[in-house]
C-alpha cells in the first residue's frame, strides 16, 4: 500500500515536474521559430520573380523596385540560429523584415496604376502567393508567440521553475516585439 | 481539504476564456451557419467521403453565422487546430469556412497539400467563382464545383450518381419512410408469426398493402406490396438479412453508402490558402 502511494506520487511528480516538459517545450520553441524564418524565407524568394513582372510593365517605377531589392538583400542577410535566440537577434530579424513588409506595400500599391499589369496572369499568381505568404507568416508568428509563452511559463512558474534552475539551466526565450515602423498600419491593398 | 482542492483547480487553471466556440467535428458538411439544404449538404458530404476514399485531401466545410469576432484567417486556422483535419503523415486536410454575417469565404490548405492546391488556385475560387455564385445564393453549386476541381487534381473520378443527387432528394425521402415501415411490418410479423411461413407471408402482404394505401399509392401498388410482403413474409426477416447483407458488400461507394466517422487524423496547417468575400 505505502509502496503504492509512492509510486502514485512519484508518476505524479515526474510528469509535472519538468524533467520533461521544459526540453520539449524548448524544442517546440526552436522548431516554431524555425518555422518564421522558414515562411519569411518564402516570401524573399518571391520577390525576383514579383519585381520581373513588375519591371515589364511599370519600369519607370524604378524607386520602389530598387526599394524591394535592396531591402530583400538586407533581409536574406539576417538570420537567427533557432538555438541562439536573444531579444538582440530577433529585434534584428525583425526590422529587416519589416523593411521587406514596407517596400513590398508600396509596390503593390504602385501596381494598382496598371491595368495591364494587373490583369497579367503571372502577376495574379504571384499575388494570391504572396498574400498567402503573409498569412503564413502572421501563423509562424502566432505559434512562435504560444510555444515561447509556453516554455516561459515552465521556466519561471512553479514548480517546474524548480526543476530548471536545479537541471536544466535555461532562460526565458525573447518574444516578438511589435516595432515602430510596423504599428502603422501599411497601406497593403490587393 | 478544501483548501488543497481549491489550489489544485488554481494551479490546473490554464486560461479557457477566449477560446474559439467551435463542435467537434462529425461530418464533411458542418453547416452550422445554415447555408444548404438537407439534399444539398448530403451531396457535398457524400463527394467529400469519395475523395477522401480515394486518398485524396479530407476536405471539410464549415459555415457559420458570424466569426466571432475574428478575422477568418484568424478563426479558419484555428478551427484547423482544433480539427486537425488529414493524416499525420499526408497533412492532407483542406477547410473551407463561410460566414453568413461577414460574407466572407476561405479556403485553408494543409501542410501537404499546398504543392497541388497553390494559394493562387485557392484564390481562383475564393474571388472569382465562389462570389460569382455565392451571390445568388447558389451555395451548393459554388462548393461543389471547388469539391470537383480538387476530384480533378487528385486524378480522382467520381461517380456520375452523385451529379443528379439532389433533384432525387425529394423521392428519396418518401422512399425511406417506405422502407422504414415495410421493414417494420415485416419485424413485427416475424416477432409474432415465428412459426408459420403462410401467417406470417399474409400478416405482412396485408401490412405492406397498408402502409402503401397511406402513402397514397394506386391499386395496382397495392397489389404488388401484397404480394411482395406475402413473399418477403413467407421468406422470413432472418434469412432476409443474410441475403441482403451478403449481397451488399459489393457496392463499397454506393449512393448514401457512408462509411466510419469523419474525424481528423492530426493533420497540420500553416495558413496557406486564400480568403474572398461576396
Amino acid at each position: 500500500m505505502k509502496s503504492l502511494f509512492i509510486l502514485i506520487i512519484g508518476s505524479i511528480f515526474l510528469t509535472s515536474c519538468g524533467l520533461q516538459s521544459i526540453p520539449q517545450a524548448n524544442n517546440n520553441v526552436e522548431a516554431s521559430w524555425a518555422e518564421v524564418e522558414n515562411q519569411y524565407k518564402r516570401r524573399t524568394d518571391l520577390i525576383p520573380n514579383l519585381v520581373n513582372t513588375v519591371k515589364g510593365y511599370a519600369s519607370h517605377e524604378k524607386e520602389t523596385l530598387d526599394a524591394v531589392v535592396s531591402a530583400r538583400a538586407k533581409a536574406t542577410a539576417v538570420t537567427v540560429d533557432p538555438t541562439k535566440l536573444t531579444s538582440e537577434k530577433i529585434k534584428e530579424f525583425q526590422e529587416a523584415q519589416s523593411g521587406v513588409s514596407q517596400a513590398l506595400g508600396r509596390l503593390m500599391v504602385v501596381s494598382e496604376r496598371y491595368p495591364d499589369l494587373k490583369a497579367n496572369q503571372n502577376f495574379q499568381g504571384l499575388q494570391a502567393q504572396l498574400e498567402g505568404t503573409e498569412n503564413r507568416i502572421a501563423v509562424a508568428r502566432r505559434r512562435y508567440i504560444e510555444a515561447v509563452q509556453e516554455f516561459n511559463n515552465l521556466v519561471t512558474v512553479f514548480p517546474t521553475s524548480l526543476t530548471n534552475s536545479l537541471i536544466h539551466h535555461l532562460e526565458k526565450k525573447p518574444q516578438f516585439s511589435v516595432p515602430a515602423a510596423e504599428q502603422a498600419t501599411p497601406e497593403v491593398k490587393f | 481539504m478544501r483548501f488543497l482542492t481549491l489550489i489544485f483547480f488554481i494551479l490546473t487553471f490554464h486560461g479557457v476564456a477566449g477560446e474559439l466556440s467551435i463542435p467537434p467535428l462529425t461530418s464533411p458538411v458542418m453547416d452550422l451557419g445554415n447555408f444548404l439544404t438537407e439534399g444539398q449538404a448530403k451531396d457535398l458530404s457524400q463527394l467529400a467521403y469519395e475523395i477522401h476514399a480515394h486518398q485524396g485531401p479530407q476536405i471539410t466545410i464549415l459555415t457559420v453565422p458570424d466569426l466571432q469576432g475574428y478575422a477568418i484567417e484568424d478563426f479558419s486556422i484555428r478551427v484547423t487546430e482544433k480539427w486537425k483535419l488529414g493524416s499525420k503523415e499526408k497533412d492532407n486536410g483542406l477547410l473551407v469556412v463561410l460566414s453568413k454575417a461577414e460574407r466572407e469565404v476561405r479556403i485553408e490548405v494543409g501542410n501537404g497539400i499546398e504543392g497541388e492546391i497553390t494559394d493562387y488556385d485557392t484564390a481562383r475560387f475564393t474571388r472569382e467563382i465562389f462570389p460569382e455564385y455565392f451571390k445568388r445564393s447558389q451555395f451548393h453549386t459554388g462548393l461543389r464545383l471547388f469539391l470537383e476541381d480538387v476530384a480533378a487534381r487528385f486524378n480522382i473520378k467520381l461517380s456520375s450518381q452523385a451529379t443528379n443527387h439532389i433533384r432525387r432528394t425529394p423521392y428519396d425521402q418518401k422512399m425511406k419512410i417506405f422502407i422504414t415501415l415495410f421493414i417494420g411490418v415485416l419485424a413485427f410479423g416475424s416477432m409474432i408469426f415465428r412459426k408459420s411461413p403462410l401467417l406470417r407471408g399474409l400478416f405482412t402482404g396485408i401490412g405492406f398493402s397498408v402502409v402503401s394505401f397511406f402513402l397514397g399509392s394506386a391499386v395496382v401498388a397495392l397489389i404488388i406490396s401484397f404480394i411482395l410482403g406475402l413473399i418477403f413474409g413467407l421468406v422470413g426477416m432472418g434469412n432476409l438479412l443474410s441475403g441482403i447483407a451478403s449481397g451488399h458488400h459489393r457496392s463499397r461507394y454506393g449512393s448514401g453508402g457512408f462509411s466510419g466517422g469523419w474525424s481528423g487524423g492530426g493533420g497540420g496547417f500553416s495558413g496557406g490558402g486564400s480568403s474572398g468575400r461576396w
